[in-house]
């Protein structure tokens, strides 16, 4: 237990990624079950890579009713198909190569209606994807190894139905857009309390020179206000 | 009906068998009836406790009643002294304090009727030695148009019988043998001004002595005014006194809020420090914990007026910095401190909604900064709407005080965030000088009637809740945000 873990000092490796779900319904009311919909959550590396080399195993912990909710993916697709009737927050724990590392958790809100995705060949499903970015701080020697060896550099883009690059930049330019406009205010406001904290200086300085005339006015004033 | 009177009827039978056998001395023995009706007019026994009484009261008095009741009445108060009584002999005796030789007796024990003591009262008497001035002196300094030579001999003499007993001298003065009232400042001013003088002459050492009789006629005049005060001149001056006290409160609260707004002022007025915007992953966490350093605390008076976001944004929200060794997500960075209240939260949420960005955004770098920026900033600006609405109150009433001078001042429209509508202003009503440069949209979504607004980074920011919290004292207008 007393053993040391060797990291590697200042090392950062970032390793983007994608969770959701699909789902599709099955446009009635199973009588069994109740079940309307049929679903697959999901975690997928971001760049074509092969995450084995650094994942050892994705654990799923879906709703409580499910029989053992907990379920164990230990080779990609990384992935848990069911149906059901409800949406719930899906528990997602991914353990590392190197067990030294502890196993990080993401939560993904099931999706059953929405956001509707129209595929290329006209039909409809829903699609709500995720992206992250796994920080590796100084990780293990082992672990950096083996993230290292990751060869992905690009995007896999077949894997998603949402081009995830676009995502990023429209986030990106939404959120500098309001940046900007917030910024602005923020400006105006606090040079408009500048001026006013000046008026109030000034004043109030004006007002202490009257001292008697003061007190008349503090005790006139005083009096609608109860 | 009948059965009532026939009630009634019976116990009065009762009542008047009862006296039959009272009577007859019969009380030891009573039907239990006539017992129960003859209790209410048993009077509790002389020295017995309340409490004991009340527990016999149901009960048949005449088999506890006491009937011993020696040790409360046939007991005397007093010892007896077993010793003989002294003699005490009714003889005539001599005050030595008197000199008129008028004959008094009193009581004295025999034993000690030898021994020639003085009457022990005698050293009582104290005598004042009340200087005499000679017509000459008179003549030369104690002149006085108001005072004539007789009236100042009556006066020594009067003060003399009565040893300066100054009420009793006063009471006794006979006013009408000279035909002017004197009051008792006068008889007071004209004897010591004499004593002064006789005194300062014979002996130029000695202790002056002076009386001030305008003083003195004024501090009674002050105490029968005191005195004389109505009921509701009483309650008046209490409340002009608690009236004081508010007013000496305000004005101190007024110049703290100015004094912490200044602060505030300077502090969204800070240098920018180094942003972490463009540094990579590998030392952005060492550089952003630098910033936070800078920071903290520190207040700085300079002016410059360039503006950094990120400079505030760490003033206000403190996310989580991941410093140790391990994985985490990216999304982690940008949660929300768990502190930070509901209220703010919602002002949050609403500008996100307003901006239509996202609450839980994708975690991509550039992403995480921006919305850690973006929610920094949005509590910096409910802060300093706050602090411009604190403001303009405290403009408003500095306002109505000049107006009651005489004097208006212009409050300009910039100044003003309190009658901000939702949405923000129209763009034909900013750009001027005196009015807002912005629409303020983003400002309008803010709330800030909340009072635990500032509650984070109040306590981080030190400054004081004060003039983040409204006091509705200084509310002079209902609010409606």
């Amino acid at each position: 237990m007393g053993e040391v873990v060797e990291r590697m000092k200042k090392k950062t490796i970032i390793k983007p990624i994608v969770y959701g779900n699909t789902t599709t319904a099955f446009g009635y009311k199973r009588e069994s079950d109740m079940h309307t919909h049929q679903w697959t959550v999901f975690l997928k590396p971001y760049l074509a890579e092969d995450p084995t080399k650094w994942i050892r195993k994705v654990q799923f912990k879906l709703h409580e009713s499910y029989a053992n909710p907990y379920r164990v993916v230990e080779k990609p697709p990384y992935e848990i198909t069911e149906t059901g009737w409800g949406e719930f927050e899906i528990q997602i724990r991914i353990y590392f190569i190197d067990p030294n590392e502890k196993p990080i958790t993401a939560f993904h809100y099931l999706r059953l209606f929405q956001p509707v995705f129209t595929l290329p060949n006209g039909s409809q499903m829903v699609s709500a994807e995720y992206y992250d970015e796994i920080i590796f701080q100084e990780p293990t020697v082992q672990l950096y190894k083996a993230l290292q060896a990751g060869e992905g550099k690009r995007p896999d883009k077949q894997a998603f139905t949402h081009d995830i690059e676009q995502v990023k930049t429209r986030t990106k330019e939404i959120g500098e857009l309001a940046q900007k406009e917030i910024a602005a205010e923020i400006e105006d406001l606090r040079d408009a309390l500048k001026e006013a904290h000046k008026m109030i200086v000034k004043y109030s300085a004006e007002i202490s020179e009257l001292p008697e005339q003061n007190d008349q006015q503090d005790s006139g004033q005083q009096t609608p206000i109860g | 009906m009948i059965g009532d009177v026939q009630q009634i009827l019976r116990g009065g039978n009762a009542e008047k068998n009862e006296k039959d056998i009272a009577k007859t001395g019969n009380l030891t023995n009573p039907s239990s009836k006539i017992a129960s009706k003859s209790l209410p007019n048993v009077k509790k026994p002389e020295g017995m406790a309340r409490e004991l009484y009340n527990l016999m009261s149901k009960k048949e008095l005449s088999s506890v009643m006491p009937t011993d009741m020696r040790k409360s009445y046939k007991n005397p108060k007093f010892q007896m002294g077993f010793r003989n009584v002294r003699k005490y002999k009714w003889v005539p005796f001599t005050n030595e304090a008197r000199l008129d030789g008028l004959q008094l007796f009193h009581w004295q024990r025999v034993d000690k009727m030898d021994n020639n003591q003085p009457y022990p009262f005698a050293r009582f008497n104290k005598v004042i030695d009340i200087p005499t001035y000679t017509d000459e002196e008179y003549d030369n300094m104690l002149t006085c148009n108001k005072w004539s030579r007789e009236e100042t001999d009556y006066l020594f003499d009067v003060c003399r019988k009565f040893d300066i007993r100054w009420p009793i001298v006063h009471d006794r003065y006979d006013k009408s043998k000279f035909g002017v009232s004197r009051s008792m400042e006068d008889l007071k001013d004209r004897f010591y001004s004499i004593l002064h003088e006789i005194m300062t002459s014979r002996d130029p050492n000695s202790t002056p002595i002076a009386f001030d009789a305008e003083h003195e006629r004024r501090r009674k005049e002050q105490l029968c005014k005191q005195w004389d005060r109505t009921k509701e001149q009483l309650q008046e001056e209490e409340d002009l006194t608690a009236e004081l006290k508010r007013i000496e409160q305000r004005r101190k609260e007024r110049e703290k809020k100015a004094h912490d707004l200044q602060k505030l002022i300077n502090m969204s007025d800070q240098p920018a420090s180094p942003s972490t915007s463009g540094t990579n992953g590998n030392n952005q966490f060492s550089k952003r914990k630098g910033t936070f350093r800078t920071k903290t605390g520190s207040v700085s008076t300079s002016s410059t007026s360039i503006f950094n976001p990120l400079d505030i944004s760490v003033t206000a929200l403190r996310f989580s910095e991941f410093k140790s060794s391990g994985a985490h997500f990216r999304s982690q960075e940008m949660k929300l401190p768990t502190n930070i209240g509901q209220k703010k939260l919602k002002n949050i949420e609403v500008v996100l909604e307003k901006c239509k960005m996202e609450m839980n955004p994708i975690g991509s770098e550039a992403t995480m900064k921006i919305y850690n920026d973006f929610r920094s900033q949005i509590m910096l600006l409910q802060e300093l709407k706050f602090a411009l609405h604190t403001a303009e109150f405290e403009l408003e009433s500095l306002r109505t005080r000049l107006q009651d001078v005489g004097k208006d001042i212009e409050i300009e429209p910039r100044m003003r965030v309190s009658n901000l509508v939702e949405g923000g202003l129209d763009e034909g009503s900013i750009g001027e000088p005196t009015q807002p440069q912005t629409t303020r949209r983003i400002t309008s979504y803010i709330d800030i009637s909340y009072k635990d607004i500032t509650a984070l980074t109040s306590r981080k920011r030190k400054i004081p809740s004060a003039l983040l919290t409204p006091n509705t004292m200084d509310l002079k207008r209902p609010r409606k945000m």
